[in-house]
């Protein structure tokens, strides 16, 4: 985070002498509200020249949004259908979330950056400002195709921008570009897979995607390859009010692997963002895929004022066997967060895991969980989940497991625990579990208390100060996690850890 | 027009068809009031999530002739019903309440009177119910259904059990449902309505025994005033073909304790839910349940505790055994109320499943609103150890007992948490008579 350029950075991370060295018990309070007050660190806004469609949702914006990716007839009647089903829908309310009804009418559904002349064909021709942008946000693309070793495709808004590692990538056979890209280059795999494993009419806001996703990322890793690097993305929001719908599509064939990072922060916004993606992941006979997400969204300030809504579908389907799909998450944006990482284990002996640290602090609201779909033999998931709720904040473990009648010795495990900071937040456990045979075996256990006085009095009395005694117990329970990150996002997840929490609470 | 649980509702909207149908049982105000919230908002559907597991479709479309009435109860000749009368076995010094198709029997009941008890049915006794049936019990509650407004509005108009302030009763009360069999498909809806006094205690156990195929809506309200204590053990070992819904809605005031069992024997479709709001400080909360469901059995259990107060406790731990094509369910919610401090609260829910085809599910939520606090929940679906049965069989154990020696450990620590002895010894006895029946083995353990 030490390359974040941000007016309100110095002023958060740096408290005053006196604080520094007190560590009574009413600076641990101190610290804690402050942590709770703390603002919002990557609230800043390009000013990028934008083409943003006028409000409204209609068959034409579908037809237009296609027409603008000059999209084949049979992708535009693949929109147009999810579009007329989602007319019929109504918005789902079961979740354990509360937001203002969002006017569907009243959100711009396409924005993207003017084209200066022909696409750029090298970092050098990107524009200057958007270039700046992503310095700002730390993932200098100069920097990160020299230094990193990480493929990074660029989402601004709508449009992917830039992509590097193309070549690198091409000779290993391995297709990673932005989904429009993919819609020309490989139709045939587009529309072999795309909403094979979450249908246009599977949800309210799947459908929604399916009608108006205006790009996204696309990854197809050939029989038999190891993918030579970790592909990230980082996804951005820029314009106002504008919802964003990205789509993704990861398919690894036979005994292939791959990982696939996703990164994402957003500027201070006062109205309400939208963000309903879609990912779906299709793992063939002996393929490995993983899926780390480190989401920083602007949660809303500490009134609960904006925010962005974080609707996503996710889902992965293990079609092959001994396919492995894995997904690890760290949530700690998004003024709403409501998404279930799932896995529909098909094939047998294949596996699914999940791996998700949620923090939410203000008024910040997450209903997220898993849902581990049983159908193929011997199949086993793992969930861990770890909840970490302060402020006002409501958040939610919702997790189904479900062993079919086919899914014959088959497992899974389930740990989720959540932590509690201060006495106005909630934490919530509402798991699923359904097994319909005689030898599968599932075990769920979970835990929800504050951080306790005993093992903060155990630190405290050996000389650490309150602040890093909380850091200490809140990384100990977030490790399991952790551990599951590849290396270039634990080191972002723990600065992230660090910024919502340590730096303040401990 | 048939009648089925949903036609009565649809019904509602001219209640005074529903009233004089029945005996004139909508007499009083209260169930005016219920019967408008029935009205509008209908019996659970499959989106209520508390219903989730059961099968709703079954429920409201089982036919049904009619709604018993009070005085269908009453006009039940003893004679009618003497065999059933004899084939229950008695609890050790038990003081005996008789229900007979859901109404109040005074002439088969045991007197209490010597023992600091008041039984009644209400209306005709002399108990003064201001306090007990104005007040929380009768309270309609945020977390109700359907059902039980059905039986609030068009049930039978109950009995009241008053353990009086500092009474400690000693026999237990035990209440016997019997169905007089004048119809098969007949609405038996009782209500009973008890309350333990300051600083009382008192035991009770309810059985419910129903031969044919009847559909049975209990409901169980129940007061504990503070420092009050009550034991109260659900027994119900219907025939197959009977539906079984109870609901027991609990409020705990300071100090007091509960302890709770529920053993789900019989009817095809079996539906045990109890929903305790513990809105005094310091509260002590024993729930324990469990469920055998086999053949085509359908058995769903739904457990509610509400913490309201500060320093709470309570525990709650649910066994399934699963065998055939059944279906076992457990729905645990256990809900910490926002500002409450010290609450300690715990859930458990274990199933076995003996058939490729057999069924469970497992619900074991926590909701949340308060730091302070010690949650733990865990879940676990499996079968017997296949090391433990080799371990049985090796030493040359036939397989059907090796299976019940195994099946009566796991079951074991529910009976165990009866801690009356008498009731205990009462409740092994039913138990062994299923585990007998089903692996033609006897079930170890005292007895």
């Amino acid at each position: 985070m030490s390359t974040v350029e941000s007016p309100t950075e110095i002023d958060t991370l740096e408290p005053p002498a006196s604080e520094t060295n007190a560590d009574s018990e009413g600076q641990g309070n101190e610290e804690i509200r402050e942590f709770i007050e703390r603002d919002y660190q990557y609230g800043f806004v390009s000013d990028l020249d934008q083409e943003i469609l006028p409000k409204g949702l209609n068959e034409d914006v579908v037809r237009f949004i296609s027409a603008k990716k000059d999209e084949p007839e049979w992708l535009l009647e693949w929109r147009l259908n999810a579009f007329r089903h989602f007319m019929t829908m109504t918005e789902p309310h079961w979740q354990n979330v509360s937001f203002p009804k969002i006017d569907y009418q009243d959100i711009s559904y396409w924005a993207g950056p003017k084209k200066k002349g022909p696409a750029p064909k090298s970092l050098d021709e990107i524009d200057p400002k958007t270039r700046e942008m992503f310095d700002k946000l730390g993932i200098s693309l100069a920097e990160q195709e020299r230094l990193s070793g990480v493929a990074v495709d660029a989402i601004v808004d709508s449009v992917s921008v830039a992509t590097t590692f193309k070549t690198k990538l091409a000779e290993a056979g391995v297709v990673f570009c932005s989904f429009s890209e993919a819609v020309r280059t490989h139709p045939e795999l587009v529309r072999q897979y795309l909403g094979t494993v979450v249908p246009p009419r599977d949800n309210f806001f799947a459908a929604l995607n399916s009608a108006v996703f205006s790009d996204g990322s696309f990854v197809f890793v050939p029989e038999g390859v190891r993918c030579p690097m970790e592909l990230s993305t980082y996804f951005r929001m820029n314009a106002a009010e504008t919802g964003q719908f990205e789509r993704t599509l990861i398919i690894a064939e036979k005994g292939a692997t791959v990982s696939y990072l996703e990164g994402c922060t957003a500027p201070m916004r006062d109205e309400n963002q939208l963000h309903a993606a879609v990912v779906e992941l299709i793992a063939l006979d002996d393929a490995n895929i993983k899926y780390s997400t480190v989401q920083n969204w602007y949660p809303g300030d500490e009134n609960g004022v904006g925010g962005i809504y974080n609707f996503v579908t996710k889902r992965g389907k293990c079609a092959g066997h001994r396919s492995k799909i894995s997904w690890t998450q760290v949530e700690t944006g998004s003024a709403i967060t409501w998404k279930y990482p799932s896995v529909v284990l098909q094939g047998d002996d294949s596996v699914g895991e999940f791996y998700s640290v949620a923090v939410t602090t203000h008024y910040q609201q997450a209903d997220t969980g898993t849902k581990m779909v049983h159908i193929g033999k011997n199949t086993s998931s793992t969930i861990v989940s770890k909840g970490i709720s302060a402020g006002k904040a409501q958040q939610t473990y919702r997790g189904q497991v479900k062993m079919m009648r086919s899914a014959t010795g088959s497992r899974n495990h389930t740990q989720c625990d959540s932590l509690l900071i201060g006495s106005d937040c909630g934490a919530h456990t509402f798991p699923y579990i359904e097994v319909k045979n005689d030898s599968s075996e599932v075990e769920h256990e979970a835990s929800t208390s504050k951080i306790s006085d005993d093992q903060l009095f155990y630190c405290r009395q050996r000389g650490m100060n309150e602040e890093d005694a909380t850091s200490m117990i809140v990384n100990g329970f977030c490790r399991d996690v952790f551990d599951e990150l590849p290396m270039e996002f634990a080191v972002e997840a723990q600065a992230l850890m660090r910024v919502s929490l340590e730096g303040s609470v401990g | 027009m048939s009648l089925s649980p949903a036609t009565i509702v649809e019904s509602l909207d001219g209640h005074s068809s529903v009233s004089s149908r029945n005996g004139g049982n909508v007499s009083d105000s209260g169930r005016e009031r219920y019967l408008e919230w029935l009205g509008a908002n209908g019996l659970p559907t499959r989106h209520d999530e508390a219903w989730k597991y059961s099968p709703l479709k079954d429920l409201l479309a089982r036919p049904l002739d009619r709604i018993a009435s009070d005085d269908d109860g009453l006009a039940v000749d003893p004679s009618a019903i003497e065999a059933a009368l004899g084939s229950i076995n008695s609890v050790e010094s038990e003081i005996r309440i008789v229900l007979v198709d859901g109404v109040y029997r005074e002439d088969l009941s045991d007197d209490a009177e010597a023992d600091g008890l008041t039984i009644g049915s209400v209306g005709t006794t002399a108990i003064d119910l201001t306090e007990t049936s104005s007040d929380p019990s009768s309270a309609v509650r945020s977390r109700v259904d359907g059902f039980e407004m059905l039986n609030r509005g068009l049930g039978s108009a109950g009995v009241v059990v008053v353990a009086g302030d500092g009474r400690a009763v000693e026999r237990p009360v035990h209440v016997v449902h019997l169905w007089s069999g004048s119809s098969d498909a007949l609405l038996v809806q009782p209500h009973i309505n008890i309350h333990v006094g300051v600083n009382a205690q008192l035991s009770v156990i309810e059985s419910f025994v129903a031969a044919g195929s009847t559909f049975t809506n209990a409901l169980t309200t129940v007061v504990i005033e503070a420092d009050g204590m009550l034991r109260h053990y659900k027994l119900q070992s219907q025939a197959t073909g009977s539906v079984h819904l109870s609901h027991v809605a609990v409020t705990q005031r300071r100090g007091s304790s509960l302890e709770a069992g529920a053993f789900m024997f019989g009817s095809s479709i079996g539906r045990n839910s109890i929903d305790v709001i513990a809105e005094g400080d310091r509260t002590s909360t024993d729930l324990f349940g469990l469920y055998l469901p086999r053949g085509s059995q359908h058995i769903d259990n739904v457990v509610t505790v509400e913490h309201a107060g500060h320093h709470g406790s309570s525990s709650q731990i649910y066994k399934g055994v699963i065998d055939d094509h059944a279906r076992g369910s457990f729905s645990g919610h256990i809900i910490v109320d926002h500002g409450t401090v010290g609450t300690d609260a715990h859930q458990s829910n274990k199933s076995l499943l003996l058939d490729p085809v057999a069924q469970s599910d497992s619900r074991p939520w926590l909701e949340i609103f308060a730091d302070d606090v010690s949650c733990t929940h865990g879940s676990a679906i499996g079968q017997l150890d296949p090391e433990s049965m080799f371990y049985l069989r090796s030493r040359g154990i036939p397989l059907d007992d090796a299976r019940a020696i195994l099946v009566g450990g796991f079951i074991n620590e529910v009976v165990d948490k009866v801690r009356s002895e008498s009731i205990r010894h009462h409740v092994m006895r039913l138990v062994k008579d299923q585990v007998r029946s089903r692996f033609t083995a006897e079930l170890g353990g005292e007895l």
